[in-house]
């Protein structure tokens, strides 16, 4: 996973034998969205969402409250069954895989779940340690290490003999994610990582993701919508609409932020309140309403 | 050991003369000025990790380690293993009382290291701490179930002070929630009630009716039935029946509520959980009770017909026979330890779920205690009554 040259620290660095380097990864997408399209008991949640991922990248899918962020990375791990269109992990279709090609695929992603998902029969340290145990042959002092390692790089090692029970909603965030890096995965999906944190913690974590990214090369897929967050990671944000129930709006956050031509669109990544957005704005006669789509403004219909 | 080394000069043992694969774990302990000097080097991965681990692990035990100074500069990180492994050697130098000192990694690789180093080198969480003793255990064991009476009592006190409260505030009651707990407690148990009373009479009239054609007296087993039933099998059966079902109900259902932080949302808002909650469950509880005991007993006394019309018995003359031997004080003594029964399956329900703690198990271990402490009062209550009746002659 590592490739040293296509780090220029670790180039410089490394007096590694050159026969120690790896290729350079491919260009293909790493996860490839075709037309998803979502509907629950005939309402639509998503509408031919298409994207790619490529690999060491950090995708944000951020978005306003029930526009689908969620539902999208249930579908992007195959949990769901979608309506119309496919997600290709690696170039594989997750949700139509066989048995044993989905176990392989499922090796190579990490996910990390709003709530943290622990098991609370299980220690903390026994919860990072599971996908060890399951997927590598490693002893168990190698094991125990490995998992007691990763809870450290979430700020964790010293919780690792508690039950989940015993930890704090954010501890149980942090130690979810901790047990989604356990396997060092090509893919981490990340629900919410750094929401109920506090701004320390939360700023360390996305260290953390930039370290993991420079280092291990991982790709990342982050639903948030916690801001600083976005602007400290995000190489692209995917910005969904629940009027649109699709992508309005691509690319580096703090381009969109400056000069995205949707008046909702800058005020999502400027953080202001929409009716002074609308003041504001000097693009468009139209307010943004709050679920992404546009209404007549103030001063165009006439109001003081 | 599976270790290839692309060194040209070896200075220890452990690294054996090396196929020239190029990418495998390889080390080397070299000793320095004063201090252990181990070089990594090759490729390392999880799994990659075990051909090196051991033997670092066993050449770390075997020497005097003091202070280590670690070269990494030939080591490729294809995942986060080589944390880990640099954790476990920074632990054993630790114990051995030294310190590491890790040279030639880059500063993103360095930058990891930093966030990876465990607070304590040690590593004393690497380890589930020691249980306590047999003693202790049992100390705790013992403290928790007197705290557990001690709460139990106190929450008898609330509920009682609830119920004197709504008996002055009738219209600050919840009739709704009061219907609806009716409806679940009582409308929605009566099939299964009628099931197994139509059952119980059915067995009781055939484990009778053999007995009893040995002595000739087979026109007694009406009387045995309905005296059986409506004394004490209805009552202990429909008791029974409200612990698994209704308890268990009632505690998963507060239980739920309070890991939802619900009931917390009902004491800032100034709401006192056992007026709002409790009240209207345990009220449907002791309402509901004797009204299943008497579909029970109905029910059984309708299942042990069905075993005399198989041996001829006209329905009105069973009636007329049950009916005969049957006293009032047969009938309310029955119904009556029901309405108790109802009353404190009711009060052990909510208190399993009001007590409930946190996380995800919590809603089900109420609910297993709630159905477990509820079996014990209705059946120690069933008891009590047969001596108390006994005693007073009905």
């Amino acid at each position: 996973m590592v490739d040293p040259s296509a780090d220029p620290k670790l180039a410089d660095s490394s007096t590694s034998p050159s026969t120690c380097r790896l290729e350079q990864p491919e260009p293909d997408p790493i996860v490839e969205v075709q037309d998803l399209t979502v509907q629950y008991g005939g309402q639509t949640i998503l509408e031919g969402v298409n994207f790619q991922v490529h690999p060491r990248e950090v995708l944000v899918i951020a978005g306003a409250s029930g526009s689908g962020k969620s539902t999208l990375l249930r579908h992007m791990l195959g949990l769901e069954t979608s309506t119309r269109g496919k997600v290709l992990i690696e170039g594989e279709d997750l949700a139509a895989a066989a048995i044993d090609d989905r176990q392989r695929i499922l090796r190579r992603i990490g996910v990390a779940f709003q709530s943290g998902a622990l098991f609370g029969s299980m220690t903390v340290l026994e919860n990072v340690e599971l996908p060890l145990r399951t997927y590598t042959n490693l002893s168990g002092r190698m094991i125990a290490m490995v998992a007691l390692t990763k809870l450290q790089l979430v700020g964790l090692a010293e919780q690792a003999q508690k039950k989940p029970a015993e930890l704090s909603g954010g501890m149980q965030r942090r130690a979810g994610i901790a047990r989604a890096l356990a396997l060092d995965p090509a893919i981490l999906f990340l629900d919410e990582p750094s929401a109920g944190l506090d701004p320390f913690t939360s700023a360390e974590l996305d260290q953390l993701i930039l370290a993991l990214q420079k280092l291990l090369n991982m790709t990342f897929i982050i639903v948030s919508h916690q801001l600083p967050s976005i602007f400290a990671i995000a190489d692209r944000v995917l910005l969904l609409s629940t009027e649109k129930k699709t992508i309005v709006a691509e690319g580096d956050p703090t381009e969109l932020r400056d000069s995205s031509p949707d008046p909702w669109v800058r005020a999502f990544f400027s953080r202001q309140p929409l009716e002074h957005h609308a003041h504001s704005a000097d693009s468009s006669n139209s307010v943004p309403s709050r679920n992404g789509g546009a209404r007549p403004s103030a001063n165009h219909r006439g109001k003081p | 050991m599976g270790i290839g080394s692309r060194q040209s000069q070896r200075s220890t043992s452990e690294t054996p003369a090396g196929k020239s694969e190029p990418c495998k774990p390889y080390f080397q302990f070299m000793p320095g000025d004063g201090d252990m000097h181990l070089k990594i080097g090759g490729e390392l991965s999880l799994s990659t990790l075990p051909q090196i681990w051991p033997p670092i692990r066993h050449g770390l035990r075997r020497r005097r380690l003091g202070n280590l100074t670690l070269d990494m500069s030939h080591v490729v990180c294809r995942d986060s293993a080589c944390l880990a492994l640099v954790s476990e050697i920074r632990r054993r130098a630790a114990v051995a009382g030294g310190k590491v000192n890790v040279e030639g990694v880059s500063p993103a690789l360095n930058d990891l290291l930093e966030m990876a180093a465990l607070p304590d080198a040690k590593a004393p969480h690497l380890f589930p701490p020691k249980p306590p003793g047999i003693v202790i255990r049992l100390g705790e064991k013992v403290a928790c179930t007197l705290a557990e009476a001690k709460a139990m009592v106190a929450f008898v006190g609330e509920v009682c002070a609830a119920f004197v409260w709504a008996a002055f505030h009738p219209r600050r009651v919840r009739w709704g929630d009061l219907a609806a707990a009716c409806e679940k407690i009582g409308a929605d148990a009566v099939p299964i009630t009628l099931l197994l009373g139509l059952l119980i009479g059915v067995m009781l009239a055939f484990q009778s009716a053999e007995q009893t054609e040995r002595y000739g007296v087979r026109t007694v087993i009406p009387a045995v039935v309905a005296i059986a039933v409506t004394r004490e099998l209805g009552p202990l059966i429909v008791a029974l029946l409200m612990a698994g079902r209704t308890g268990s109900s009632l505690a998963a259902e507060l239980g739920t509520m309070k890991v939802d932080q619900e009931l917390n949302a009902l004491r800032a808002m100034g709401l006192d959980p056992v007026r709002f909650l409790t009240v209207p469950r345990v009220l449907a509880a002791l309402l509901m009770a004797p009204l299943l005991c008497m579909f029970c007993d109905l029910a059984a006394v309708i299942g042990g017909y069905t075993v005399m019309a198989y041996h001829g018995m006209n329905f009105i003359h069973y009636l007329i026979q049950a009916h005969q031997s049957l006293n009032w004080p047969d009938v309310f003594g029955g119904v009556g330890k029901t309405v108790l029964e109802g009353l404190m399956i009711g009060m052990v329900g909510c208190f399993c779920g009001l007590r409930t703690g946190s996380g995800p198990r919590a809603a089900g271990d109420s609910a297993t205690r709630s159905v477990v402490m509820s079996i014990l009062i209705v059946v120690a209550t069933d008891g009590c009554f047969g001596v108390i009746y006994y005693f007073m002659r009905i």
